[in-house]
């Protein structure tokens, strides 16, 4: 099998050269313990196995980021046959920027000029002398066009047969050869121990004579205080003469400021008079797409988990009843509860990769980052909030849109108190029972309390975590194109099947403990039932909130299977103990109640979707974490607010 | 020529990179990025919130911070 590690600039068009090189055979996955995405693809051509692996786009080998670092790793440790390096053909410059990197790896490698169908007419790149000057093979492509395919698989059979072909990396001047010469590992290591990157010194510097590490501090000392500048700088500055060099020396032509169409939309989308129009404007028509198209999806899931429900009712387990009620209330609810999501996780990441092939989603990212920063967040963190409000599980999962493993977690870990739709039953029930002329009041007041619980969990768990302020934005805006249906299809498929691995194992383990809760000792009453008696312990502590009475703490339990729950669980428990809502909770106790039952925790659903991207540890903390702010909350709003209207002789 | 920082650049201006101020880490960054002295650069808007640069043929958004760390020569 020929390995081909595939490298390159973000957005330069790697995955989709895969994609067309592998007829779209393109997997989709995650790097081993993180969210950055992992994507590989098999082909056989003329009798060769040759796999692909798509290696996140990045700019240098610093590395300051996961994405370099899990690039660099890759390129050390797993025996590549072959780099492909893709670059970008109107933006050369930055490519063969890290194409100097690349070419101390000491890899064969093949250089693919992609996005050829875009360049004017009146440039050229002399393919020969490119090859000669960097001993490489290199390729004119497009991946949308389709045209250079053959010529690449060819390329890549040869370059495997014709193993010998090495690079030619930059030879920097003298001073700096003659340290790298006593140096014994590949170019790229000695290169970067003298830079002295931290990493790589850590790894490597070890296999060094201990006089021979100190010799080549000194010498780096040295060379910095006769440069006055840092050596990184140097090797900079080297590696951008290099480049202009081969600019010069194989291309014929300028491609410089090529204005577009896409600067034309750029000039009205970010004017910043118009632009708060536009942010909201696509906010709002992307929740108008999400829940047109899935409502009906998920009105028929409902009555197909019906349907299975009937059918189990006819049939007749004589003396092992007990299991019916079993199967229904673990195994069909549980199905129900996995596939209810799925049409709107399917929706959901059509859009994003929609909004993310079409260069729109660095627009929105730039547009809400303005007034994110001031609440301490990049602007991509906008999309999870708003989707909070309409369902907690695709948000939790588009934490992956956050660059850094901390800011996930701080946002995945707040989403839980933004009032998704399945909470609006339970305020409403409360409202008409209990304060029937301020509903939407109370209605209004619940929705600012979950922004300011959002916000303030943001910011406690900030600090918690330690996680550092959010740096101002440095983003690339990439072309405006019109997104690929096809993958973007099959993108979204994949991460459904991905959700579905995820959180089924936590979904069933849940719906089994509740079960038991609720269910157990067997032909027992609500009364008598192991939740009533769990519910009877807690009431010394739900008297604090002035709530005492067992029947309302134990329709807490089903709304964490889902929120819609606790309404109709309530109820039911009241028929069978015989009494009504008013005799026995008080008013301030069902302010206290609606307060805690609204963020208490989000549902099944949105642990496991916590579960799967951070980790079984997150997921009890986060069941915690907001058990226990609901408490505080309800217990010092529901004060407040009784004492406020008593005065004011409301209640 | 008088050399100013990349924040006071009027929208539609040219300029070449002079120096770029600042740590390791955040001089590399935007070396990748084709920020280096030297290099053109075409300053596409530079009205309120980030400043956006044409570099090359992308586009790159970059807040006012940063652009303050980075000296330019009009042209
Ligand atoms: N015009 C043109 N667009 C391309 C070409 N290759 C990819 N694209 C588009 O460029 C964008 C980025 O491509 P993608 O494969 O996601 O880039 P990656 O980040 O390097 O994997 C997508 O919208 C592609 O459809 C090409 O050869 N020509």
């Amino acid at each position: 099998m020929i390995k081909v590690a595939v490298v390159g600039n973000p957005n330069v068009g790697k995955t989709a050269l895969i994609n067309y090189l592998t007829n779209s055979s393109l997997k989709i996955g995650n790097w081993p313990g993180v969210t950055v995405e992992k994507k590989e693809a098999y082909l056989n051509y003329k009798g060769e196995n040759i796999y692909f692996i798509d290696l996140p786009g990045i700019y240098n080998f610093t590395p300051y980021s996961l994405e370099e670092k899990i690039t660099r790793d890759y390129l050390l440790k797993e025996n590549v046959d072959i780099i492909l390096n893709v670059l970008d053909s109107k933006n050369i410059k930055k490519g063969l920027l890290l194409t100097s990197q690349i070419l101390e790896f000491e890899i064969p490698t093949l250089v693919v000029f992609n996005m050829w169908d875009e360049v004017p007419p009146n440039f050229d790149i002399n393919l020969k002398n490119f090859e000669t000057l960097l001993n490489v093979k290199a390729v004119k492509a497009s991946a949308k066009k389709g045209f250079g395919k053959e010529e690449i698989l060819n390329l890549i059979l040869k370059l495997k047969r014709e193993n010998y072909l090495k690079p030619k990396f930059i030879i920097f001047r003298k001073e700096i050869e003659n340290i790298l010469k006593t140096l014994p590992f590949k170019r790229f290591i000695n290169v970067k121990l003298l830079e002295g990157d931290k990493d790589i010194l850590k790894e490597y510097g070890p296999r060094l004579k201990e006089k021979d590490l100190e010799k080549l501090n000194s010498q780096r000392k040295l060379l910095e205080k006769k440069y006055k500048k840092e050596i990184s700088d140097i090797i900079f500055t080297e590696r951008y003469k290099w480049v202009n060099t081969i600019v010069f020396q194989s291309t014929k032509g300028n491609l410089d400021n090529i204005s577009d169409l896409t600067d034309k939309i750029d000039d009205i989308i970010l004017n910043p008079k118009l632009s708060p129009f536009f942010l909201i404007g696509f906010i709002y028509l992307f929740f108008k797409v999400i829940f047109l198209v899935t409502d009906p999806f998920i009105e028929y899931i409902g009555h197909i988990q019906d349907l299975f429900s009937s059918l189990l009712s006819n049939i007749n387990f004589g003396k092992f009843e007990i299991l019916k009620s079993f199967i229904e209330n673990v195994f069909i609810q549980g199905i129900g509860i996995l596939f209810s999501f799925v049409p709107l996780i399917f929706v959901i990441y059509l859009l994003f990769g929609i909004l993310e092939d079409s260069g729109i989603m660095a627009r929105i990212a730039l547009l809400s980052d303005r007034f994110m920063h001031k609440i301490g967040l990049h602007g991509n963190a906008i999309i999870p909030i708003v989707l909070g409000y309409g369902c907690n599980v695709p948000a939790v999962l588009s934490t992956r849109v956050m660059s850094t493993f901390k800011e996930k977690l701080i946002l995945a870990l707040s989403l839980p108190f933004t009032l998704c739709t399945a909470r609006l039953p339970i305020i409403a029930f409360f409202g008409t029972t209990f304060f029937e002329k301020y509903k939407s009041l109370l209605t209004a007041f619940i929705y600012i309390l979950s922004l300011f619980l959002t916000l303030f969990s943001l910011f406690f768990l900030k600090k918690i975590f330690k996680v550092e302020s959010s740096q101002e934005v440095l983003i690339e805006l990439p072309s405006y194109r019109f997104p690929k249906i096809s993958y973007v299809f099959k993108y979204a498929l994949d991460k459904v099947l991905d959700y579905l691995k995820g959180v089924t194992s936590i979904i069933f383990i849940s719906l089994l403990v509740l079960y038991f809760i609720l269910n157990f000792p067997p032909h027992a009453d609500v009364e008598n039932s192991l939740g009533a008696y769990i519910s009877k312990l807690l009431l010394p502590l739900f008297s604090i909130l002035d709530i005492n009475s067992w029947q309302v703490i134990l329709s807490l339990f089903p709304g964490f299977i889902a929120k819609e729950s606790v309404v109709a669980s309530l109820k039911e428990i009241l028929s069978l103990s015989q009494t009504s809502l008013n005799q026995i909770l008080s008013k301030k106790g069902a302010l206290a109640f609606v307060i805690f039952s609204s963020f208490y925790v989000s549902c099944v659903a949105t642990l496991s979707a916590i579960k799967k991207e951070l980790g079984y540890k997150y997921a009890i903390f986060s069941v915690i974490f907001s058990i226990s702010l609901a408490f505080l909350t309800a217990f010092i709003f529901s004060n407040v607010i009784f004492q406020v209207l008593s005065c004011l002789n409301m209640f | 020529m008088k050399i100013k920082y990349l924040s006071q650049i009027p929208s539609g201006k040219e300029v070449i990179i002079k120096d770029v101020l600042g740590c390791q880490g955040f001089k590399h960054r935007l070396y990748g990025l084709g920020i280096f002295p030297g290099e053109k650069v075409l300053v596409f808007k530079n009205d309120r919130g980030p400043i956006i640069l044409k570099v090359g043929n992308t586009k790159l958004a970059l807040g006012r911070g940063q652009a303050q760390k980075i000296l330019v020569e009009e042209l």
